[in-house]
């Protein structure tokens, strides 16, 4: 690739002072968005999917919270940026949409206005400017008779709806990067359907990239060019989203993926809890868990990430030259994860 | 009779009025639960799914009487009641919905609750032990070492330890609480659990632990199960026979393989393409609903669906694309609100290029509404034409008329009946009103 990624995150580590000692939600991350790409995070609540997010555009509290690395966007890097001008690109350039819309508004002002002051804050326009634009991005997220919504307050207004003006508000500024952290959890599925079909057009339409963080795995195949697995705080694995779905590599993914039971799983949930991370286990993050782990997983730190395809990489000991993958089991490859096998009723 | 079933529902209601003004006069009634009926036999799961606002928790609730219930009946026959046949009355001995303060305390030793948020479903400053074990006190087991005794059986059997019975809530994650609840659920040796939502709150891995605990949970225990979810992946794993609910009533019942491979209900259908395909290959989406559930308040006459359905039925008479029809049908109840700004919409047109003439902006409202620039029906055209004309010169109320008058569907004019489609297997739907095996009424069987 000639052109250098929109998003560039390397090495982003952010920790929190607590008075049982401090604790690292994320801890040396890397990954990258292109322009017009999906990256999908995914993994367990508590995994660091949305702190890492949060930490890109330093949403995160400091202090308690501490980021360190890089976050180079359109080569500029963001964590070494004074915080004016870091809030020029934040909610313009970068925008976020967070997963519960109903505490993201302020319920005092319209809906309306509140997405007209987004524009406000990063553009001089006239009011009666702000208030065209908010009405042309209401219609445009799919809210019927966006001029007399426009004075509605959050209230009158219903989740999917508030979701809807959530999304118009990220799209004011017209962003490069959005940064979606489960926008849809919250949502029932015919909803959630209308939302997702949302946000692909849009993205078809302004050519953003955006980064968005799941632990739906049906989700995530639906929206993902690729996805970046983690589980607390580190990368498990990474890579274009039907590689990792027809050959996941990590123990990790592979036990994610048989907890859908769509997939030919069984069900069976991952045993264990995730581990305390004021204390994370000395080698690989998922040992403790993890029916494959062996003396070498438990020391040294994280493996390194290893190609396992172009564009996949994983972190376990199993792939490190003149070991044998296999022990982990056959690749599940087929295991349902083929498109014969569909689950919906009416295709 | 052996295969009694455990829980019998008929007809059960749950209308709430809305009160308005000094005097608190009634304006209307919200039909929460509009005359829904299932059985639910021993050791069976039954799921109960729909949209959020369907009133499936107020059914839950309604069961259990934790809320009086309008009108009705709820047979319950577990707790060794089974057996009993009806009065000559008519009543049943066994109808939960006319039972005394102290049958109602021994009815809720039969039947239990789980909810969604198990944070907010324990008391934070007692042990979990202690409540575990309350249930049991409260049902006149005074031997406080048996009650001990009994409840770290129990966390043993959901996967804790027995150590953990004098730990506080706070002390576990949410898929531990959930046991928590399970293990409370179970302390009374209950016939029938009623489960709202239980693993929605969790992670799909914690999610599919707690599925499996249940699954084992209940054939130990020979349990039956009323399982809510919104989730239609939940619903498959976990259930038997699913029923489909829709603003107050079950617009599909059947067993879970048939439902899923073969929905016959519109709205099923439409759930079940909804569900996002763990497959990285298919596309998004198949069919999209429109809009959010009506307002109970006011639901829409004849089938509740028919203000969203992608199969609502054309009438006599009129034949085009499905997707035109329901496109002209939303634009007619659209124009009928008055829900349509013609200056808007003129003023997008405006944006982008000169003046817009009246015919660009009829292609605008009809794209809006998926509807095609030439309809393949000249009639049809010609009154969806003239009806653009009316409302671009102002006259909406004009346009309203024409419209309501020219586009009916037989689906807001009569409430389908119940079809059966395979053992087991009914719906609701107009569509199937040929398929003459009509199940009047299932009560009787």
């Amino acid at each position: 690739m000639t052109s250098p990624p929109l998003l560039e995150v390397e090495g982003l580590t952010t920790t929190f002072d607590t008075d049982g000692g401090t604790l690292t939600a994320v801890d040396g991350v890397d990954f990258s968005v292109d322009e017009g790409e999906t990256v999908c995070i995914v993994g367990e609540s508590g995994s660091g999917k949305t702190v890492a997010t949060e930490s890109i555009t330093r949403l995160v509290r400091e202090p308690p919270g501490r980021v360190a690395g890089t976050v180079r966007f359109k080569g500029r890097d963001l964590l070494a940026m004074p915080d004016d001008e870091l809030r020029e690109i934040r909610g313009d350039e970068i925008a976020h949409v967070f997963q519960n819309p109903q505490e993201s508004m302020n319920h005092c002002y319209t809906v309306g206005w509140q997405i007209a002051e987004a524009l406000r804050v990063h553009r001089d326009v006239s009011d009666d400017e702000a208030r065209a634009r908010a009405t042309d991005l209401l219609d445009r997220v799919g809210i019927a008779n966006a001029s007399a919504r426009f004075d509605d307050y959050p209230h009158e207004l219903s989740g999917g709806q508030k979701q809807r003006a959530m999304i118009a508000m990220a799209l004011v500024g017209d962003p490069d990067l959005l940064i979606a952290d489960e926008p849809t959890t919250a949502l029932d599925v015919t909803v959630q359907a209308q939302i997702l079909k949302l946000l692909d057009e849009l993205q078809a339409e302004f050519g953003m990239g955006v980064l968005f963080v799941t632990h739906d795995l049906g989700v995530v195949a639906q929206i993902a060019d690729r996805i970046v697995v983690m589980y607390a705080g580190k990368v498990m694995e990474r890579g274009g989203v039907l590689d990792v779905f027809d050959h996941p590599a990590h123990p990790y993914t592979r036990r994610l993926l048989d907890c859908v039971p769509e997939l030919g799983g069984d069900g069976g949930g991952i045993p264990g809890t995730l581990p305390d991370p004021r204390d994370p286990p000395d080698g690989c993050r998922f040992a403790p868990r993890c029916a494959h782990a062996e003396p070498a997983c438990r020391t040294d730190g994280q493996p390194e990430e290893i190609d396992v395809r172009p564009g996949q990489r994983v972190s376990c000991v199993h792939y490190r030259d003149g070991r044998d993958p296999s022990v982990l089991g056959e690749d599940p490859a087929g295991a349902g994860s083929d498109s014969n096998e569909v689950t919906s009723g009416d295709d | 009779m052996t295969d009694e079933p455990v829980l019998s529902v008929r007809d059960l209601e749950k209308h709430y009025p809305i009160r308005k003004g000094i005097f608190n006069r009634q304006v209307g009634v919200a039909r929460a639960v509009d005359g829904i009926s299932f059985d639910i036999g021993p050791g069976e799961t039954l799921g109960l799914v729909g949209e959020s606002g369907c009133g499936k928790s107020t059914a839950a609730s309604s069961i259990v009487r934790l809320e009086e219930p309008t009108a009705g009946e709820v047979v319950f026959n577990g707790n060794g009641r089974g057996g009993a046949s009806r009065d000559p009355g008519g009543s049943h001995p066994n109808d939960v919905t006319r039972f005394s303060d102290a049958e109602l305390k021994e009815f809720r030793r039969g039947v239990q609750m789980i909810f969604q948020d198990p944070s907010s479903s324990f008391d934070p400053r007692m042990t979990v032990g202690g409540a575990v074990a309350e249930p049991l006190a409260v049902h006149g087991m005074s031997d406080r070492r048996r009650r001990r005794a009994i409840v770290e059986d129990l966390l043993e059997r959901v996967g804790l330890s027995a150590e953990d019975y004098d730990r506080y809530p706070h002390e576990f994650s949410g898929g531990q609480k959930q046991r928590i609840a399970l293990a409370r659920a179970l302390v009374l040796n209950p016939d029938l659990i009623i489960a709202d939502e239980p693993v929605s709150a969790l992670d799909v891995s914690i999610q599919a632990e707690i599925l499996s605990l249940v699954d084992d949970l209940q054939a130990e225990f020979g349990l039956s199960l009323l399982f809510i979810s919104h989730d239609m992946s939940v619903i498959r794993r976990i259930s038997d026979r699913v029923a489909v609910m829709y603003l107050g009533e079950i617009v599909e019942v059947g067993p879970t393989d048939g439902v899923f491979a073969d929905p016959r209900h519109p709205y099923t259908e439409a759930l079940l393409s909804s569900i996002p395909t763990p497959d990285p290959r298919s596309s998004l989406g198949g069919i999209e609903l429109t809009g959010t559930v009506p307002s109970p308040t006011d639901p829409p006459s004849g089938c509740r669906f028919h203000t969203r359905c992608h199969r609502v039925i054309q009438p006599d008479g009129i034949d085009v694309d499905q997707s035109d029809w329901r496109g002209i049908l939303n634009f007619r109840d659209r124009v009928a609100d008055g829900r349509i700004d013609v200056e808007s919409v003129r003023e997008n047109a405006a944006g982008a290029a000169g003046t817009p003439t009246d015919e660009d902006i009829g292609d605008r409202l009809r794209a809006e509404f998926d509807i095609a620039d030439e309809i393949n029906d000249p009639d049809v055209e010609s009154a969806l034409q003239e009806a653009i004309d009316r409302l671009l010169a102002g006259d909406e109320e004009g346009a309203a008329t024409l419209l309501s008058e020219r586009f009916t569907t037989p689906c807001a004019a009569t409430a389908p009946e119940r079809t059966v489609h395979a053992e087991g297997h009914e719906s609701s739907c107009l569509r199937h009103r040929s398929e003459h095996a009509v199940a009047a009424d299932h009560a009787d069987d």
